[in-house]
């Protein structure tokens, strides 16, 4: 049966009320609405008003609201409807959804999984496009998960919920409407894990989130040019899976990091990093990034400039291999 | 100040890089050059 990425997000939203009653939902436009993407379509149909509950627009409340019911025993599931919209809660989100387990010395637990839509391509204006990955992977007491295909939507969802730990979730909001032929529920590997989503020998090429099927699809390319490419889904930015990447690399000793988010001090910074201090003697070639550029994410009709796509990941791995 | 945003000429991809900083750094300039190098890339002559 073919599914949506939304639709598989919803669903792992849906079994996930049903199986625990402290799960709630809410956020602007989620409940009555059913989320702008329609990622919360007929929760509150289905739990009621007291479980899927719309917001005001005012993000720092939102989760501050989770925070305490959380600190309540409560599994808030919180939705920031897009992902600039969260720096309104940036405060929120790293002066306390973080720190909370290691101020009250392990004795409060937050278990809150903060839905964040995040990335470009879909054409929408100002603050509806960002890239604010790095920022929630550079906060010690987060997790980080950016699911790229509809399966891990739906598996990796779950586990966030079921995580004591907070999550930081980012949908990729360009790919919403992939689809795939799956059978849900499904349980795919432990979001901890990075998986090679295909195997390669000449160059690794390190993705997540909507760049997995960019980087598929440079692969597919490639492999005209008698490039054998292997795609790495990273799937958890924080923790970082460093060995599947490490290991990545000493096969194909040579490693390209894609990512919409502007390079500088990116997650391709810190993968590059721990590359060279864990498989530098395996390195034919330095790592190079395909990002975005280091400006402020451009109107719409700038995007397809502005973001990775296939020909600036095969210019990557053409200056890779020719090192 | 809306009108002259509104009526500001826009579709040229190099604008990407144009009022960020009010001195862009050697860094900018190595993205801007990879960026006009994807243009030509293209074919395309720096017009939308």
């Amino acid at each position: 049966m073919a599914v949506t990425l939304a639709q598989a997000i919803n669903k792992a939203l849906m079994d996930a009320m049903a199986e625990d009653e402290m799960v709630l939902v809410f956020g602007e436009d989620v409940g009555k609405l059913g989320g702008v993407f329609r990622v919360t379509d007929r929760l509150q149909d289905t739990y009621g008003d007291q479980r899927v509950f719309d917001t005001p627009l005012a993000e720092s409340g939102i989760v501050g609201t989770a925070i305490g019911l959380a600190m309540y025993g409560y599994r808030p599931v919180p939705e920031i409807q897009f992902d600039g919209f969260s720096y309104p809660a940036f405060e929120q989100v790293v002066s306390h959804m973080a720190k909370m387990r290691n101020r009250s010395r392990g004795r409060v637990r937050l278990p809150i999984t903060l839905r964040i839509p995040f990335g470009g391509g879909i054409g929408a204006v100002e603050h509806h496009s960002e890239s604010p990955e790095t920022y929630w992977a550079h906060t010690a007491g987060l997790k980080v998960m950016a699911p790229g295909t509809v399966e891990d939507g739906y598996s990796m969802m779950r586990e966030a919920i079921a995580s004591d730990d907070p999550v930081v979730f980012l949908e990729p909001k360009r790919r919403y409407w992939m689809k795939s032929d799956c059978e849900l529920p499904i349980e795919t590997q432990p979001t901890h894990r990075a998986v090679v989503r295909r195997e390669g020998t000449d160059v690794s090429v390190f993705a997540y989130g909507p760049m997995v099927r960019t980087a598929m699809e440079a692969a597919e390319a490639a492999d005209e040019e008698g490039w054998s490419l292997e795609v790495v889904d990273l799937r958890s930015l924080s923790p970082l899976d460093t060995e599947t990447i490490v290991a990545s690399v000493r096969k194909t000793g040579r490693a390209i990091v894609v990512h919409e988010a502007a390079q500088s001090l990116g997650m391709g910074a810190e993968i590059a990093a721990r590359i060279q201090e864990q498989a530098f003697y395996h390195l034919e070639a330095p790592v190079l990034r395909a990002t975005g550029f280091d400006t402020p994410y451009p109107p719409a009709m700038l995007e397809e400039f502005w973001l990775p796509n296939v020909d600036r990941i095969l210019d990557r791995v053409e200056s890779s291999l020719a090192y | 100040m809306r009108d002259e945003i509104y009526e500001a000429p826009h579709g040229d991809p190099m604008e990407l890089f144009e009022h960020v900083y009010v001195d862009p750094t050697g860094h900018y300039d190595r993205q801007r050059g990879m960026l006009q190098v994807e243009l030509e890339a293209r074919g395309a002559d720096g017009g939308a």
